[in-house]
């Protein structure tokens, strides 16, 4: 039985990250770029979450030659649920953002033309 | 640069970091003769002790030098360094690390971020809480066979009892266990991690039983623990508690140090004979 505890900050911004795009694939080093984390944080959660069956992972299919193929993840529906389900008012929000800077990074790599493609 | 031409560096690395051990075994070997106060040290008895005492460490260098190479396999240091780190193993995580280090044409610098960060995810993905049992398991063992041996020991000839313990016993054990490990996860990494618990767990063992040991030791027969030795004036408690750790860390600790990459090694070679992974698709 998984236990329910609290995701961290960075947890949660990769879920929005996720959430954003909806049904399209991301790439980890997109989202780590996006996300202003490090590949060392990102993957373990990528990794957690896919465990968790919250995130649906596939393989790019048809990669550069020469390139092999990257992996791609994006929210199941479990994943969609679980973000839909997460407490999260607006001043707690702001205090994060404030915090951590990572929600206030997440804003800004949603609107980067292109981003995460 | 060819395979051909790599196979021959790899080669002379290997042979290098063994002649490297072996000749810090004959340093060693040197000043333990020369502290015995013989004079004229034949350079023949240095040569022979240090292959006696130094060949599994000078085996497992150069294994371990053939292994890396084997592995870090890429088209620069950042690949090579993730390649290293995830085992090239066809994995999912380590081969989606590796993919999307592929594909960071940024800058040279870009790529060495992303793979220093993915290092420590590497080599923490797939370990779970086994290498602990097996840690466990191997110090009780071991703090048992000690604590065994030794009130046998004292209550027959005392002609001590931590020798035969630390000298032979756990070599086979880390032998053992990283053979299997390696064979049964089909990977050297996978025996290393069991291997180094094991080494953990025997040293962590054999510690908690053998201080206390020697000094009772030192208390009840007036000798060392190691081998019955009686020293020329009495010993304290004391004494027979730091002979007993220093024998440990020296005659114990020294001497466990390569079985883990040793066996881990033999078990992955034997298995990979016997049952070739299949190539991925893709």
């Amino acid at each position: 039985m998984t236990r329910a505890r609290r995701p961290s900050p960075q947890t949660i911004a990769v879920l929005d990250a996720l959430a954003a795009k909806a049904s399209d694939w991301s790439h980890g080093y997109d989202l780590c770029r996006m996300l202003g984390l490090k590949a060392g944080t990102v993957y373990p959660i990528l990794m957690r979450l896919a465990d968790r069956g919250l995130v649906e992972t596939a393989w790019e299919e048809d990669p550069p030659p020469g390139r092999p193929p990257r992996h791609l993840y994006r929210l199941s529906a479990a994943g969609a649920e679980h973000v839909r389900g997460l407490p999260r008012p607006e001043a707690a929000a702001s205090r994060r953002a404030g915090r951590s800077g990572v929600a206030g990074r997440l804003a800004i790599g949603r609107e980067l033309p292109g981003a995460g493609t | 640069m060819s395979a051909g031409r790599a196979g021959w560096r790899t080669a002379a690395v290997a042979v290098g970091a063994a002649l490297a051990v072996l000749g810090a075994w004959a340093l060693v070997v040197r000043a333990g003769l020369a502290a015995d106060d013989e004079p004229g040290i034949p350079p023949t008895e240095v040569l022979v002790g240090a292959l006696f005492f130094g060949w599994p460490h000078a085996l497992a260098a150069a294994t371990a030098v053939v292994a890396a190479a084997r592995t870090a396999v890429g088209a620069d240091g950042p690949a090579r360094l993730l390649a290293l780190a995830t085992g090239g193993r066809r994995d999912e995580w380590g081969t989606a690390m590796r993919a999307e280090l592929a594909s960071i044409t940024v800058s040279r610098r870009e790529r060495r971020r992303f793979a220093a960060a993915c290092v420590p995810t590497a080599l923490r993905r797939g370990a779970g809480r086994s290498p602990w049992i097996t840690a466990t398991l191997c110090g009780v063992l071991f703090a048992a066979l000690t604590l065994a041996t030794s009130r046998a020991s004292l209550d027959g000839g005392r002609a001590g009892s931590l020798w035969a313990v630390i000298y032979g016993p756990p070599q086979l054990t880390l032998l053992a266990v990283g053979f299997v490990a390696a064979w049964t996860g089909r990977s050297m990494r996978a025996g290393l991690r069991h291997a180094g618990a094991a080494l953990v767990g025997i040293l962590v063992g054999v510690l908690v039983a053998a201080v206390p040991e020697g000094a009772h030791w030192a208390r009840e027969a007036g000798v060392f623990m190691l081998d019955g030795d009686a020293p020329s004036t009495p010993i304290t408690a004391a004494a027979g508690a730091r002979d007993a750790f220093t024998a440990t860390l020296t005659w114990g600790l020294v001497h466990w140090l390569p079985w883990p990459v040793l066996g881990a090694a033999a078990g992955a070679r034997l298995r990979r004979r016997s049952a070739p992974v299949a190539a991925p698709a893709g």
